[in-house]
């Protein structure tokens, strides 16, 4: 018997969910503190999203949305 | 909050069992859920939303009866951030209190390839999308479920915060510091449900395996964040080292030796020995194995009836598991794994419908049976407490206070 695949509407989006998630947690730090803009600072925030604290923060959310 | 003396004497007697010393008495353990609500008379409807009810509500029972530890501080899932993101998975039953879910797995054999791949980025991207019909959404509605999240999370910590508080408080040491599910438990338990894992076991066997190897690493992640918030008894200092280990300095996170780290398993009772060997077994010896080199202590559930697959506990490293029996004899159990503890009690049947003379006659002939050579916690039953129907408070009262005075090892 074949699985049904459903339809989601997700899938139609430009960004995933953890980009999204990124960015709005970015853009707030560079709210807080405007200096993170700077080029310097800028390059090492376009890593953020390997970074071990988003990573650690990410498995936290899953951990409460799955369990 | 200094502990009291009372307090440490309990831990001390909860460790020496799971580190293979012999205690001063047998220790009484809860295993008990929402059946800790229906004593106090709290409905589920109101903990789910309520810091204050969930906690106070779970942590009655454990100040009028004895026992040596509980086991859960409070309800297991964020039944608030669930609801509020959309879904059904969680719901009350009808009789106000215990809680069921329905099965709701959105993962299919394709996506194995990618979980495997990134199993945090594709449950982020894919699952929680899949599961939630707040994430189902264009960008801007996802925006939006996300920032409201954010309350239910920390709705969620404040609420292990009090726990911790309370449960210290009233003397009562919480077993459960962090929640630990298994690589193939996963996979079984959220991703892809009851059958179509048990068939995926037959039909894509080698995605299964390199799915359950990725699920380890990420199963060790999760377990360290769950214990991270879990386990705030174990002081402020231990706490804040480990959460810079987590966020920033990737150094090896610190278990205590106690609380312990709680583990349900689900799929062994539905899987060959065999497959139980080849599958399983594998993902949770490493994750245990883990746990075990890094401090702390895993107690796994071993729900419905396992037989000979209990056999292989004996690789792992001496006490690094206690076992809370359910279908299977203890005595079995125990023989079958000298080199770890194991949890038991007396059927729900016999706490619920015995007399109080038949509670006390079956509990001394399980301390007789079992206490000899320590490795051994009684609990309140063979299987989880959950509704009013679970056991008799009374018989549970009576038992309790017999094994607390009969259980006595010197």
């Amino acid at each position: 018997m074949r699985e049904e695949k459903k339809e989601y509407t997700y899938t139609k989006n430009p960004k995933t969910l953890s980009d999204l998630v990124v960015g709005m947690i970015r853009h707030g730090l560079e709210i807080v503190c405007p200096i993170l803009k700077l080029p310097y600072f800028s390059k090492k925030l376009d890593r953020m999203k390997t970074s071990r604290a988003i990573h650690s923060m990410a498995i936290m959310y899953e951990m409460l949305c799955m369990m | 909050m200094a502990n009291s003396k009372l307090y440490e004497q309990k831990v001390k007697r909860l460790t020496d069992v799971a580190q293979g010393r012999i205690p001063d008495r047998v220790p009484i353990c809860a295993v008990m859920e929402t059946y800790a609500l229906v004593y106090s008379g709290t409905p589920l409807q109101e903990a789910a939303t309520s810091i204050r009810k969930n906690v106070e509500g779970h942590a009655k029972i454990y100040n009028d009866i004895y026992y040596d530890a509980s086991y859960i501080p409070t309800l297991t899932h964020a039944w608030e951030l669930n609801w509020n993101l959309g879904t059904d998975v969680y719901f009350i039953s009808a009789d106000g209190f215990t809680e069921q879910h329905n099965e709701y797995a959105p993962m299919t054999p394709e996506d194995y390839p990618a979980l495997t791949a990134n199993p945090t980025q594709w449950i982020f991207d894919e699952f929680l999308p899949r599961k939630f019909s707040s994430y189902d959404a264009s960008n801007e509605a996802q925006k939006k479920a996300f920032l409201a999240s954010t309350k239910d999370v920390l709705g969620y910590a404040a609420t292990n915060m009090y726990a911790n508080y309370l449960y210290k408080k009233q003397d009562t040491p919480v077993m459960a510091g962090g929640a630990c599910i298994m690589p193939l438990d996963f996979i079984f338990d959220y991703l892809r449900g009851f059958r179509p894992t048990v068939a995926d076991l037959r039909r894509h066997k080698e995605d299964v395996m390199a799915a359950v190897d990725a699920l380890a690493d990420f199963s060790i992640d999760l377990t360290e964040i769950s214990y991270l918030f879990g386990a705030m008894s174990v002081g402020p200092a231990l706490t804040a080292k480990n959460a810079a280990r987590k966020f920033a300095t990737g150094k090896p996170f610190e278990y205590a030796s106690f609380p312990w780290v709680l583990n349900p398993c689900h799929i062994p009772a539905f899987i060959s020995p065999e497959q139980f060997r080849d599958i399983y077994f594998p993902g949770y010896k490493k994750v245990a194995e883990h746990i075990h080199s890094h401090g702390g202590h895993l107690v796994s559930i071993i729900e419905g009836e396992w037989g000979s697959k209990l056999e292989l506990f004996q690789e792992l490293p001496d006490n690094s598991v206690t076992v809370i029996v359910e279908n299977d004899d203890p005595l079995f159990v125990k023989k079958a794994m000298p080199n770890q503890s194991i949890m038991a009690g007396l059927p729900l049947e016999t706490l619920r419908d015995g007399t109080r003379d038949q509670c006390i006659d079956a509990a001394k002939r399980m301390v007789d049976e079992l206490a000899p050579g320590g490795h051994f916690f009684f609990s309140t039953g063979n299987k989880v407490l959950l509704s009013a129907a679970d056991g008799n408070p009374e018989n549970i009262r009576a038992v309790n206070e017999f094994v607390h005075g009969y259980g006595l090892y010197y």
